[in-house]
């Protein structure tokens, strides 16, 4: 179904902004949404228009203390993830509780991301047009003991992930080094790409466009996966991890 | 804790929201703080129980804390791309929790939408407010009373068509197409007064 086609379009964005599709229709737009700007622009449209409607909503009471301790709670003073969950098989339980623990990990990786793009280009063969670097996804993993190892950056609306190793890192027979990535509202990561090849820098075909792929994501990882069948989620610990940038 | 905030102060929310996508929690609380009041308006209406309400609102803080950076403000205002995380947060609840919801207001669901959709009820009240507010009371006094009346259920309390269909006592598709028209005439209207993308 082509669900850019105007009428459908116009039509899918209302019902998306007024909440009235299906959950499974929803999810399907959602994605749509996730990669086509104009889609994304039609919704957004549908939302302004909509909130004009707030001019004659009645006031509630205000929420009471408790809403804000809680929310300080859930976000500040989490506890470790329980072994077995989504991210229970990474390495980094405990070797990147240190530095990755949210929120410094991320808004460290991502100050760290912006950095490298914006102020060595050079490193991932993007032209520095005009003075500003292209809206990229990018990332800086780290290894376990915070050394940056791989640096990552795919265009916004690009299908491809540049990938170049800031250390050696072998690549053992018969696996492929593998980059996924998940969002903290879902953390089961989801493969973004791999390749086999030694050298430094190398390019990843992405089987959607960046901004579908990592539009949501606010963490990669690095995994060294058997190759050929390439699994639907890692099977090796993750040697390096950091946070998915959005640079524009 | 102050709570208001109005149009004037999006430059303020994009602001705090690009400082939230780098780590900033000072930000993150003055947003809480500029906000939190007219989004548990937009929670409570739709759910119309205030523990769910605050439930919603602190579901939607966290949601904000982890995806400010995906806030586009190319797409729209802030305060827009905050009420659609609390409302649609809302309807999601409203819809998964319906039976608590007639439990808690001690009557079945027939009834409860009847008093929803009861003429001079809270939201067509809330929507004629709007549409004087907006400038659009000619334009809008085209729609009928029902196609109003729709369009106030699904937007201020996030009902489904079919509960709209049972509220206002008419087929599935006739309240499909009063909600549809009923949107329709609105960007038309607002298109008219230059406030809408054309």
């Amino acid at each position: 179904m082509n669900y850019l086609r105007p009428e459908l379009l116009d039509a899918l964005a209302r019902s998306h902004a007024l909440g009235t599709l299906s959950p499974g229709a929803a999810r399907r737009f959602a994605r749509v949404v996730a990669g086509s700007a104009v889609a994304a622009q039609a919704v957004a449209d549908w939302q302004g228009v909509l909130q004009t409607l707030e001019q004659g909503a009645p006031r509630a009471s205000e929420p009471r203390p408790r809403v804000w301790e809680g929310v300080q709670q859930r976000l500040f003073e989490r506890t470790p993830a329980p072994a077995g969950d989504a991210r229970g098989r990474r390495v980094s339980a405990g070797a990147f509780a240190g530095w990755l623990r949210w929120p410094v990990g991320l808004a460290a990786g991502a100050l760290l991301s912006w950095s490298v793009l914006v102020l060595r280009p050079q490193a991932f063969d993007l032209e520095a047009a005009s003075g500003a670097a292209p809206a990229s996804y990018v990332g800086v993993l780290q290894d376990p003991q915070g050394h940056a190892l791989l640096a990552t950056t795919a265009r916004r609306h690009g299908n491809v992930l540049t990938v170049r190793l800031l250390r050696p890192v072998a690549i053992e027979p018969g696996h492929a080094l593998t980059v996924w990535a998940w969002s903290d509202a879902d953390p089961a990561p989801r493969r973004v790409g791999s390749w086999t090849t030694a050298g430094q820098t190398s390019t990843v075909a992405l089987p959607a466009p960046a901004e579908a792929l990592l539009g949501k994501m606010t963490h990669l990882g690095l995994s060294n996966e058997a190759d050929g069948a390439v699994p639907g989620s890692p099977t090796r610990p993750f040697i390096a991890e950091g946070a998915c940038a959005k640079v524009w | 804790m102050a709570n208001r905030t109005d149009p004037s102060d999006n430059d303020d929310l994009a602001r705090w929201l690009a400082r939230i996508a780098l780590g900033d929690r000072q930000a993150f609380e003055q947003l809480y703080r500029a906000t939190s009041g007219t989004l548990m308006s937009v929670a409570w209406r739709v759910l119309q129980h205030r523990d769910l309400a605050e439930e919603v609102l602190q579901d939607a803080f966290v949601k904000v804390w982890h995806s400010a950076g995906t806030y586009d403000a190319r797409l729209g205002l802030p305060m827009t791309w905050l009420i659609n995380i609390v409302r649609h947060r809302a309807i999601d609840l409203r819809r998964s929790r319906s039976a608590a919801l007639v439990s808690a207001h001690g009557q079945d669901d027939s009834e409860r939408l009847a008093a929803m959709a009861a003429p001079g009820a809270g939201p067509e009240q809330w929507l004629d407010t709007a549409i004087q507010r907006i400038g659009v009371q000619e334009c809008m006094g085209q729609l009928t009373s029902a196609q109003r009346q729709a369009l106030a259920l699904v937007y201020y309390q996030g009902l489904t068509h079919v509960e709209v269909a049972r509220a206002l006592e008419a087929p599935l598709g006739t309240a499909k197409a009063w909600v549809r028209r009923g949107l329709d005439y609105l960007r038309t209207c607002l298109q008219g007064r230059g406030m809408a993308a054309s």
